[in-house]
């Protein structure tokens, strides 16, 4: 489902090419690689499965949100987009991907559901941008 | 120490608890602008607490089940920071331990209808809560 990722979106994330350049011409943020970011689901998927799983009222997390985040992960990983500084669970219910793009910017891709995710990148320099994927996605 | 019936002001700080997840000793900032997003039973607010209506910031982990406070950071902001940046403090009392208030305009149904305004929000009280981690989460990660 997310093997179409609209271009214009990619071009909002770190991406490194095979020697190594990232593209953006931003730096390298990531502190994890892709195999980080999924045992990150895989912890979710144990821990995260019931309502109230911070003791403090969050929606459960579930299976099939993060089967989307996975294919969501490896479909970005064969785009060559950079692992994600921080993969997170949400307190209502989604996962995140976010990256730190360096000079305060910053990129989000937070799955909202088993078929639909929403991007948000912020920084100083431009008016911030937000894209959703998923049926009838449009850019906002 | 004041009691939670004074009215906040803004040499104070509020206290907020943050979950594991959000914290990264090696990041920088240490919060993730997650640790402020509503739940979706959030509608009248995010929770915070009035540091000024308590002996010591940690106080509010009572809150937590015991198990689970060990997941847990606890970041203080001050509050002439909070409303700078747009928000107000408001009393909102439980039963519980006193001092708890609310960022009202920072709620569920504000950020499902404009997540890029508000995840800017978010990004700047984690940028002021990271300044001021004063409790850092203990659990051991699995």
């Amino acid at each position: 489902m997310w093997d179409s990722i609209d271009p214009a979106i990619l071009a909002q994330l770190p991406r490194q090419s095979a020697n190594g350049a990232v593209a953006n011409g931003l730096p390298p943020p990531g502190r994890t690689d892709w195999a980080g970011a999924i045992r990150a689901l895989e912890r979710f998927r144990r821990e995260y499965a019931e309502d109230d799983w911070d003791g403090q009222g969050a929606v459960a997390v579930s299976g099939e949100l993060i089967d989307s985040a996975a294919a969501l992960a490896a479909a970005l990983e064969r785009q060559g987009v950079t692992a994600p500084t921080w993969t997170l669970p949400g307190p209502d219910g989604s996962v995140s991907y976010s990256w730190d793009l360096g000079a305060g910017a910053t990129a989000e891709i937070e799955v909202t559901g088993p078929t639909s995710a929403e991007v948000v990148v912020l920084a100083s320099d431009r008016p911030a941008g937000h894209w959703v994927l998923g049926p009838g996605a449009t850019a906002r | 120490m004041k009691d939670e019936g004074e009215p906040v002001t803004p040499d104070e700080f509020v206290i907020r608890l943050i979950w594991w997840d959000f914290y990264d000793a090696t990041a920088d900032p240490v919060l993730h602008p997650k640790a402020f997003l509503p739940k979706p039973s959030e509608t009248d607010g995010i929770s915070v607490f009035r540091a000024a209506c308590l002996s010591d910031p940690t106080e509010v982990l009572a809150v937590i089940a015991e198990e689970k406070r060990g997941k847990y950071a606890v970041a203080m902001l001050p509050v002439s920071e909070v409303v700078a940046v747009g928000l107000t403090v408001q009393p909102a009392k439980i039963d519980a331990i006193p001092g708890h208030t609310v960022l009202p305009e920072l709620n569920a149904t504000a950020v499902g209808a404009d997540r890029p305004r508000w995840k800017l929000v978010q990004k700047r009280l984690a940028e002021i809560a990271s300044k001021n981690v004063v409790r850092v989460p203990t659990a051991p990660r699995q």
